[in-house]
């Protein structure tokens, strides 16, 4: 599943990636993010929709382009970017919504096997961090490259 | 009888086919507020459950 994934733009401090999903609702840019937050060598994973001829990123939209296993392997890709020029980082990512937090724990979950050869991936329950599970609900995840 | 074994490729890293670097990313999206909306969010989660200590 991770290997059919769309072709990446970064920017050159790789912090910032665009890909275009092409599908039933046609081409549109995704935009990835990697923020330090006020923990050093902590950032937050931002992801979302630019807006058809502006730079307004919009992270609350369904696109609906059929190809969301395609999209979520594209920004697993970005990890690995990041991640090669950032080894010390760890990453938070939060859904904008409950169903997208939903989607992402999906995706993890389909392809865990693979991203736990060179990740640790971490969900937020309702009271702490524990190790991901399957089947599992959680508020956010905290991803980290494996050394 | 041969039998050609395929190559196993990576199905994850990124290779350089995999991306182009664009300078005029750098910065672009500085100012787009859903993204610092994340980055608090990211921040008050730290504050209230603390870094994973696993």
């Amino acid at each position: 599943m991770l290997d059919n994934r769309y072709h990446i733009d970064s920017s050159p401090d790789f912090l910032d990636f665009e890909f275009v999903s092409i599908g039933t609702k046609g081409a549109i840019t995704k935009v990835v993010r990697y923020r330090e937050i006020n923990v050093k060598d902590i950032y937050n994973l931002g992801f979302g929709d630019k807006e058809t001829g502006t730079d307004y990123i919009n992270d609350l939209v369904v696109t609906n382009n059929n190809d969301s296993q395609k999209v979520l392997a594209t920004v697993a890709r970005t990890l690995y970017l990041f991640t090669d020029h950032y080894p010390h980082a760890s990453i938070i990512a939060t859904g904008s919504t409950s169903a997208r937090t939903r989607l992402y724990r999906m995706g993890i979950s389909t392809n865990l096997a693979a991203i736990e050869q060179d990740f640790d991936v971490l969900g937020l329950t309702d009271e702490d961090w524990e190790v991901f599970r399957k089947n599992m609900t959680y508020h956010a995840f905290w991803v980290r490259r494996k050394h | 009888m041969k039998i050609k074994q395929k190559a196993k490729a990576s199905v994850k890293k990124p290779t350089q086919k995999d991306y182009t670097i664009k300078p005029s990313l750098q910065g672009k999206y500085d100012d787009q507020p859903v993204f610092q909306d994340k980055v608090d969010r990211a921040n008050f989660i730290l504050k209230k459950f603390g870094i994973p200590k696993i």
